[in-house]
């Protein structure tokens, strides 16, 4: 009585793991957890706009003052 | 009895041990939501990266060729002149004027050509910035930020740019050519072209490419407004 009472559990436990198993497989237990970083927003571009700004800062138009006057002194030769 | 709910009670907490990570993992499509969400919004940005940058390297040489060709039509119109000019040198008596004619001649149109390709040159940076600036509007965008204004500011600068490149572009086909008659006008004649660049390439700086780097700035203050 006492054996085949053990065998009952047994069974009911490898039953129970079972579904647990399966369970955890449906609800994708055995795939990667998303990381930390797959849930961020998405950067692709580490430029940030206090680097846009140096960078437009860094922008010199130029003065063409100092060539213009370069010739200056050729001319006052003539 | 007691055994029997002793083993019950065995079963119950390894059942519920087994069970709560899957679960766990009832809110795993949401978190499949995310990251569909997040790789779309990535890819939608990347696309705009290389669409951009597309964009910049046709820009570039297309400019770089509108130069070019801009440059050979001058040096084409401007061949009778230059070789009058030339003639009229070799003609001068004073040999030293001579040499500081031809330095003079060879040196204001390469002035010209170096400064003319130095405001493309700033063009192209400032594209590339304006490029960046769209970029990070277009992640402000899929983070739910009103881009309307940032995205305005971007199209009037990319106008300023435009007219600048075809400023500098008109730049690029004047010739500077001294014109004078006699060894006495020749100092005032080749003042007076030295004048006309002058007047020439400040024009374009304080004009046309001070408007587009204006234009640009105005942009990225309308992107920093967005505190994103």
């Amino acid at each position: 009585m006492n054996t085949s009472k053990t065998w009952v559990w047994v069974i009911i436990i490898i039953a129970a793991l079972a579904l647990v198993g399966w369970a955890a497989w449906y609800y994708g237990f055995f795939s990667p957890v998303a990381t930390k970083e797959g849930v961020q927003q998405p950067v692709l571009d580490r430029d940030t706009t206090a680097d846009i700004s140096n960078d437009l800062n860094s922008v010199d138009v130029g003065n063409p003052d100092q060539d213009l006057k370069n010739l200056d002194a050729d001319l006052n030769q003539l | 009895m007691n055994k029997k709910f002793k083993d019950i009670l065995i079963m119950a907490v390894i059942g519920v041990v087994l069970a709560f990570p899957a679960l766990a993992q009832t809110n795993a499509p949401l978190r499949q939501d995310v990251r569909t969400q997040a790789k779309t919004e990535s890819e939608a940005i990347k696309a705009k990266k290389t669409e951009l940058n597309a964009q910049l390297k046709a820009t570039q040489e297309a400019a770089k060729k509108r130069i070019e060709a801009a440059r050979e039509e001058a040096k084409k119109a401007v061949e009778a002149r230059r070789t009058e000019l030339k003639d009229k040198i070799s003609k001068l008596r004073d040999e030293k004027k001579k040499q500081i004619a031809t330095r003079l001649d060879e040196q204001l149109t390469r002035l010209n050509a170096q400064w003319t390709d130095h405001f493309s040159n700033v063009l192209n940076r400032l594209s590339e910035i304006l490029g960046k600036i769209e970029l990070r509007a277009t992640k402000a965008e899929t983070s739910g930020k009103d881009v309307t204004a940032v995205k305005a500011a971007i199209q009037n600068a990319k106008a300023a740019i435009e007219t600048a490149r075809t400023s500098v572009e008109t730049q690029a086909k004047k010739t500077y050519v001294a014109t004078f008659s006699s060894e006495t006008g020749l100092g005032a004649a080749f003042k007076a072209v030295r004048d006309q660049l002058h007047k020439d390439l400040f024009g374009l700086r304080d004009g046309a490419m001070k408007s587009a780097r204006e234009a640009v700035q105005n942009s990225l203050q309308a992107l920093k407004s967005l505190n994103f």
